[in-house]
């Protein structure tokens, strides 16, 4: 267990920096840093101020150094466009992005699994080969044409428009782009649960069980739910990338003022600054979610937990 | 309150427990014959023992599945009837069936680990089969348990109540499982294959706790081998099962002594037998390996490990034509023996002499030479052949890549194939469309294409049925005589080892442990893990003394 | 070989056949499209703006309408659909030809080589490609090249993962240890029996990942950072018609239909080449 978790955080670790350095390098090789994380409107020599401040004359690997220094004390830089820190722009539009967010990924795994199962458990039936229909039809629909189709129908047979900002906090407001987001991983999640589902039953201690005499029910929800829900533990944490990447597009359709968005705006307006840490931001979160269920994997399952 | 056992105990018994009458049980379309089992009829008294003699693909399996009520959906009973204690069972895959599954017939299965829910606690686990049943109280299931771990002789049975499968060996899995069928006392047994998997000391202590636990509770046991010597040991009955047909069925004694069909002869003349008579003068040895030993690192943390010692100071010579076995259980070392004389790992320490040379750490031509001169036929049949590679492009890759011409390799080809007994057409086909056996014989050629000094089998019919194998050890023999090569046998089967090899070393945790003729080793060992290896042998083949259901010689003090 | 190709090819469902059909027709779409419009893509006439596709009453000789600026949306969504199709291909090739190389490297060599090129792909697997290309389009100049890269490695980190554990695990089976005994050179056991049996797997992630090289191009192009005026794709095509979603549907519904269709074809295709291919290697047991 010690080899294993050890193994996990240093890994963790070394993912992070190796991010971090070629971030570093990328926007070294894109021109003046300096101007591109002062904050905007200020003269040159306060651009040479700020050069000196961050170190931009020394070595590069004295610059490397201080870079991660600067990071590591919480220093991402002024946005060009609105003058803010970075940081604090981030923790503006979170809460909208993690509503947005964790509401998709209920909704996901509130449909996605009880039809993977359903389906697993009706093998070959028409249920079995609409739910697979439906999870290629939901990995191939584009979020954005989703969303937009949304809108259309929406406002055509409802009269019902999705503006920016209004009624934010609403259920309304928040269905249509939630279900946007989570069809992608509604798919997956379906699939998924069908393909452990379906390996798990046909497993050896599965007939043992059988042979014991165990009914199906008590089977099924005592040996095949905990055995099949492990592998989608791995799944909950790779769909935080689907949902990371799906948010970006989705809160454009949707006028959702969230992290997404501002990425989105940020890229256009070249506010390196931002962009930068938002880099950063993800990757840490991907990087952090990882090692919670990679810890999550030593609750649940013994062969790791123990040896 | 009188429990169902209380009122059988009383009734009158009934003649048999188990009746199997005229079953015939329908494949699906486009299987390879129309039925799994045919018209198979059988009977077992209570507190008698069946043993069901098949090789794979026989139906004893499909057979077991029906009286458990467990046919897979696509199989149906076409005819015949299945009676238990004198009355009719419910319908496969009933609801009714599952009341009598464990409480009055069980089950048990090969991998015995892979039975069990990984990620549950054993305690736990046998605890189910009594909930399920009907025995109330968490504290009077728990009595239970540990009682039946006591019953089945588990050192530490609190440890082992609070482990996971994972953490327990194979042997000890099969106790377990075995503990949790007799937990409720059923009339009848049904054991498929459950001691193939296992190393043969650990396979006389199931066969001799199985016997002890049914005869107890003077329950009927159907068990499933394909090993005569397994047969030998514990049957009462025998009945012989091939391509889904039952083909003789008799007491023990008659069934070996007396075998009335063709196929049970053929199979009783496959059983390896000590080859006794064998006389070899000695010849200059060719290979000469002295004091290697191997030793891995095994991680244990970050920046910890552990050292395993695979090989420790093992030394031999080996004579041209000469044929050694190396005999020994998992974990002795002998895949590493083997990988190390290949050059496939290197030793840590010690040196391999090759016709006087030192080759420990060849390279170059020499390496290249010493290729060609020692040649390897691995266990498994199914992953020794790349799937997209034809079989005469697979037989002449070596000859290609020592530098003969396409036409001189192909030439090669045909010679080899008649000499293993394959067709020439054989040549043009892939790997998947051959049958374990012929695919040995494929891995043969291959390996005879260089024309090597020194063969080195490791484990090479393991995997094969007991028919096939005969036939496999016949071509190595044959093959051998005509081509004059020395070959290291790799065997945990002692029977096959003192069927072909003149000489034998047995290994024990990466040490030799005693070595000598074949004769010397098996008929008279000195060391105590021979002694035991060869006492664990079923069926006493061994000690000349069979045993006293096949009525040959009584046993002197066994 | 070919004798199993055919039998591959035997007894495909409806679906699938539809699938490639359309396909298929895709692709001559965007290759030949041409011959049905004679307007080209950047013809704009303010005259015509915003007329709706003959269906709904329009011209005609826009079959399908037009744009803002009056450019016949057909002859754009026959560009849209080669520049699409375009990025599409040598993205997907880019990605699948150096992530496998760079596992099957790190299969064979082991050591610190392995240990890079897995750190590499740890930091790619925890960055959505999309936060990458945005990343790289920020700070770099867009250029068609540097996009075309951009989506040439999604998924690379996938291939690379895929192709090393196939390595790994062929490298011990039994064929692979019986023809170094026969005094192969690693080159020879990997270019001739390691590197075919993973081809598979290679072949297979194709197909799964071609769709998605598809949904980032068109995703990125919609956000208005991917493919950049004169130039179009169908992505582009939908960004532009984006603001008149309500009163021109036809300009974003057409071209995203087109797309949906693309990319739920082609995983259904590949799903189905997935089932065939598996088996027929499985089929060893008889």
């Amino acid at each position: 267990m010690f080899l294993y978790l050890s193994t996990r955080l240093l890994r963790a670790v070394a993912t992070m920096l190796l991010t971090v350095t070629i971030v570093f390098v990328f926007i070294r090789l894109s021109g003046d840093p300096a101007a591109a994380l002062a904050p905007p409107d200020v003269g040159q020599e306060v651009i040479d101020q700020y050069r000196e401040k961050l170190g931009l004359d020394q070595p590069l690997w004295k610059q490397y150094v201080t870079y991660v220094g600067t990071l590591a004390r919480g220093q991402f830089g002024y946005s060009i466009h609105t003058g803010r820190p970075a940081l604090e722009l981030f923790l503006d539009k979170l809460p909208a992005t993690l509503m947005l967010g964790g509401t998709a990924l209920l909704i996901a795994l509130g449909v996605g699994i009880p039809l993977g199962v359903v389906a697993a458990l009706n093998r070959n039936s028409p249920i079995d080969r609409g739910v697979m229909a439906f999870s290629v039809f939901a990995f191939a629909m584009p979020n954005f044409l989703f969303g937009l189709g949304v809108i259309l129908i929406g406002a055509l047979a409802f009269q019902v428009f999705y503006g920016s900002g209004s009624d934010l906090f609403s259920l309304g407001a928040l269905l249509a782009p939630a279900a946007t987001l989570g069809l992608a991983s509604m798919g997956a999640f379906a699939r998924f649960a069908r393909s452990s589902v379906l390996e798990t039953i046909n497993k050896p201690f599965m007939i043992a069980a059988e042979a014991r005499g165990i009914p199906r029910v008590r089977r099924l929800a005592r040996h095949v739910a905990p055995n099949a829900a492990i592998p989608l533990v791995t799944l909950l944490g790779l769909s935080l990338g689907t949902l990371i990447a799906g948010s970006v597009v989705t809160e454009q359709v949707f006028a959702w003022p969230g992290v997404g968005q501002l990425l989105v705006r940020s890229v256009i307006t070249r506010d390196i600054a931002v962009v930068q840490f938002l880099v950063l931001a993800v990757a840490g979160t991907m990087v952090l979610a990882n090692l919670l269920v990679d810890l999550l994997y030593l609750v649940i399952d013994p062969r790791i937990r123990v040896r | 309150m009188p429990s169902d056992a209380d009122e059988k105990r009383d009734a009158p018994v009934p003649a048999n427990t188990l009746e199997v009458s005229n079953l015939s049980v329908k494949l699906p379309e486009g299987a390879d014959r129309e039925f799994a089992v045919e018209g198979a009829s059988l009977s077992i008294r209570p507190g008698e023992t069946l043993c069901l003699v098949g090789e794979s693909g026989s139906g004893k399996s499909v057979l077991a599945q029906s009286v458990m009520g467990m046919l897979p959906p696509q199989l149906r009973v076409h005819g015949g009837e299945i009676r238990f204690e004198g009355g009719a069972l419910p319908p496969q895959r009933s609801k009714a069936f599952e009341k009598l599954r464990s409480r009055r017939i069980a089950m048990i299965f090969q991998d015995a680990s892979a039975s069990l829910n990984p990620i549950q606690r054993i305690g736990r686990q046998l605890e189910e089969i009594m909930l399920v049943h009907g025995v109330e109280g968490r504290g009077e299931r728990r009595r239970r348990a540990m009682e039946l771990l006591d019953m089945v002789q588990l050192p530490e049975p609190e440890r082992i109540y609070r482990s996971y499968p994972h953490q327990i060996s194979g042997g000890q899995a099969q106790r377990i499982v075995i503990a949790g069928a007799l937990a409720l006392g059923p009339a009848l047994l049904i054991a498929d294959e459950p001691t193939t998997a296992l190393d043969v000391t650990t396979q006389a202590e199931i066969l001799r706790l199985v016997a002890e636990l049914s005869a107890t509770r003077n329950a009927a046991v159907l068990f499933i081998t394909h090993d005569i010597g397994v047969v030998s040991e514990i049957a009462d009955r025998i009945a012989v099962m091939c391509e889904g047909e039952i083909v003789e069925t008799g007491t023990s004694r008659d069934v070996l002594t007396r075998p009335q069909h063709p196929y049970t002869r053929r199979l009783l003349d496959a059983v390896p037998r000590p080859a006794d008579g064998r006389e070899r003068e000695e010849t200059p040895p060719i290979l000469k390996v002295e004091g290697i030993s191997r030793t891995y690192r095994v991680k244990t943390g970050p920046f910890s490990h552990r050292d395993l010692e695979a090989l420790k100071d093992v030394s031999f010579s080996l004579g041209a034509g000469e044929t050694l076995g190396v005999v020994g259980e998992s974990g002795s070392g002998k895949s590493t023996l083997a990988r190390c004389l290949l050059r496939l790992e290197e030793p840590d320490r010690g040196r391999i002499h090759f016709e006087g040379q030192d080759v420990t750490h060849a390279k170059g031509a020499i390496m290249r030479s010493l290729r060609s001169d020692l040649q390897i036929v691995l266990q498994d049949p199914y992953s020794a052949l790349d799937p997209r590679q034809k079989v005469g492009s697979a037989i002449a890759e070596g000859p290609v890549i020592h530098g003969a011409s396409a036409r001189q390799a192909m030439t090669r080809v045909g010679e080899l194939l008649d000499l293993v007994g394959l067709p020439q057409q054989a040549a043009d086909r892939y790997p998947h469309e051959f049958s374990g056996g012929q695919r040995q014989r494929i891995c043969i050629a291959r390996a005879l294409a260089l024309n090597p000094k020194v063969l080195i089998a490791d484990e090479s019919v393991s995997a094969l049925d007991v028919s096939i194998q005969a036939q496999i050890l016949t071509l190595f023999q044959d093959i051998q005589k005509a081509m004059g090569f020395a070959m290291i046998f790799i065997t945990h089967d002692l029977m096959v080892a003192a069927a072909i090899c003149d000489n034998v070393l047995v290994m024990r945790h990466g040490k030799v442990v005693e070595r000598g003729t074949a004769r010397d080793v098996f008929r008279s060992p000195k060391e105590p893990y021979t002694k035991d290896l060869v006492a664990a042998v079923p069926g006493g083949l061994f000690t000349g003394t069979e045993t006293e259901r096949t009525g040959l010689a009584l046993e002197e003090g066994r | 070989m070919t004798g199993r190709i055919s039998g591959i090819f035997g007894d495909m469902p409806w679906a699938v056949r539809i699938a490639l059909f359309y396909v298929l027709m895709f692709v001559l779409f965007a290759l030949f499209g041409d011959v049905l419009t004679e307007h080209t893509f950047r013809e704009a006439s303010l005259l015509k703006r915003l007329k709706p596709p003959l269906f709904l009453g329009g011209e005609d000789s826009f079959l399908l309408g037009t744009d803002e600026k009056g450019r016949d949306l057909l002859a754009r969504l026959v560009v849209g659909s080669r520049i699409t199709l375009i990025i599409a291909i040598v993205g997907t090739f880019i990605g699948a030809i150096v992530g496998s190389l760079l596992g099957l490297l790190a299969a064979a060599r082991r050591g610190a080589t392995e240990t890079v090129i897995m750190a590499a792909v740890d930091v790619q697997a925890s960055l959505p490609i999309i936060i990458v290309a945005l990343f790289v389009l920020a700070v770099f100049d867009n250029s068609f090249t540097l996009f075309l890269l951009l989506i040439g490695l999604t998924g690379w980190e996938v291939y690379a993962r895929l192709t090393r554990g196939a390595a790994l695990s062929a490298q011990e089976h039994g064929y692979a240890i019986a023809i170094r005994a026969l005094g192969a050179s690693s080159t020879r056991i990997y270019l001739r029996h390691i590197l075919p049996n993973v081809l598979n797997v290679v072949l297979v992630q194709l197909t799964i990942n071609l769709p998605l090289t598809v949904l980032l191009e068109t995703a990125l192009s919609f956000l208005g950072l991917g493919v950049q005026p004169p130039l179009t794709s169908l992505g582009q095509i939908m960004s532009e018609g984006r603001d008149r979603l309500l009163t021109a549907w036809w300009l974003t519904m057409m071209p995203g239909t087109i797309i949906f269709f693309l990319a739920l074809s082609i995983s259904l295709a590949g799903d189905w080449l997935r089932d065939r291919l598996d088996p027929t290697l499985r089929r060893i047991r008889a």
